[in-house]
């Protein structure tokens, strides 16, 4: 048995197990045997985990300290007083999470115990011949499909790159060798790229920030490190303060340190949020 | 706002409800509903949808037309404008508020700002409304 603290982490970043699985790419069933003590937490998934809930991996491989499976903790944080506002609550506060799906809930299937494969063989004692399969024959290769007409959303990409580049239609026309009505989804998506291209040569478009780093998380994780108080403006309107006492990728729990209640603020309901004062070089 | 960011917001609005809710009221398959909020261009869907999805949500289909027209790129565009030119970024945010400041850093998820007193206002992307040139003439 490989006990660690996964679950209980999990829970208390208000993470299901199907949203970690999402996450981490690590499939639902491996992460119930780690979480169960199964097995030993690899050491590829153990840094995913690591990087995905935001604690240092010894954190995670530290034995519970009470029992092995610990209770499930409360998933959620309310607020209160809750002033009336025009949006439901929940865009802000966390709402109940879908449950964990048991390990019998999750592939029935699996349990099913099929007999070893040796048992459904033939017995090879002479009394059944394997037979001899006859040769498939030989399929006549397709002939490639003609690309479909260009899609709603290729079309409107290229206008709105033509937009960008102040392009006018005529222009637009030369530039990609054709009228918008006759591309089709192979020419279109050469269009796109060509236009891209040229946009970015001219310094005028940058490619998509996605791969880049997670400089958001790196600023929250020093505000929580240094337990910065923030104050938050939601979308609704209403205001929120506390110090930052932890964060996922969707939320940022916030704790009042005088009445010590904490809330979960979905990052979707936030308009912004800042420090009361600079923060030496997380600024 | 974008169209994708705008589905985000109109889905949270709705009480959180999931993709899977959506895509059965609104008979889209889950996942283009699913590629249409994460996509870094334009939503692939068609007027015939976005009907639907306007009916579905209680909201004007304008809205949902006139948030197509620009893609979460035109917003990296803009921050990196700004950035490079160390000027500061004006955004008009979703409630009302508007902020400025030059660009500290910035992500796929929000833009930090740095504010005349020293710390860093953070702007999250969804909650961006308009920006630049369309705040007027102020806006760069």
């Amino acid at each position: 048995m490989a006990y660690n603290s996964l679950r209980s982490i999990r829970e208390r970043k208000g993470l299901t197990i199907a949203q970690l699985a999402g996450k981490t790419s690590i499939s639902i069933r491996t992460l119930q045997s780690y979480e169960l003590g199964e097995r030993a937490i690899a050491a590829d998934d153990l840094r995913k985990l690591s990087r995905v809930l935001f604690v240092p991996p010894a954190e995670i491989l530290q034995r519970p300290a009470a029992a092995p499976l610990p209770e499930p903790a409360p998933r959620s944080f309310t607020p209160r007083p809750s002033p009336p506002e025009p949006l439901p609550r929940s865009i802000a506060v966390v709402a109940p999470e879908e449950p964990a799906p048991l390990a019998s809930e999750l592939s029935p299937r699996r349990s099913l115990v099929s007999p070893p494969r040796e048992a459904r063989r033939p017995p090879t004692d002479g009394t059944h011949p394997p037979r001899p399969r006859p040769p498939r024959p030989a399929r006549e290769p397709r002939a490639p499909r003609p690309p479909g007409p260009a899609t709603a959303g290729q079309l409107e990409q290229i206008r709105n790159l033509a937009r960008r580049m102040a392009l006018e239609e005529d222009e637009l026309t030369e530039r990609i060798g054709s009228s918008l009505e006759a591309l089709d989804q192979r020419t279109a998506r050469a269009a796109i790229a060509t236009l891209r291209k040229e946009m970015e040569e001219s310094g005028t478009w940058q490619p998509r920030v996605g791969e880049g780093p997670d400089q958001e998380g790196d600023y929250l994780a020093k505000l929580r490190e240094r337990r910065v108080a923030v104050d938050v403006l939601l979308i609704t309107g209403e205001r929120l303060s506390g110090v930052v006492a932890d964060f996922t990728p969707y939320l940022i729990r916030l704790r009042d340190p005088d009445a010590g209640t904490e809330v979960s603020v979905r990052k979707l309901a936030i308009a912004y949020y800042r420090t009361r004062e600079p923060v030496d070089d997380a600024e | 706002m974008t169209l994708s960011d705008l589905l985000t917001y109109l889905r949270a609005r709705k009480g959180g409800v999931f993709y899977s809710d959506v895509a059965a009221a609104v008979e889209i398959p889950t996942l283009r509903l699913v590629r249409a909020e994460r996509t870094y261009t334009v939503p692939d869907l068609t007027a015939e949808e976005l009907s639907r999805l306007a009916e579905y949500f209680g909201v004007p289909v304008e809205e949902l037309r006139r948030a197509r027209q620009r893609g979460r790129g035109d917003l990296t565009s803009y921050l990196a404008s700004r950035e490079k030119a160390k000027a500061p970024a004006h955004l008009s945010l979703l409630g009302g508020a508007a902020v400025s400041g030059p660009v500290v850093w910035r992500d796929r998820h929000a833009v930090g700002l740095r504010q005349p007193d020293g710390t860093t206002l953070v702007v999250y992307r969804s909650s961006v409304e308009r920006w630049g040139a369309d705040l007027g003439p102020s806006g760069g």
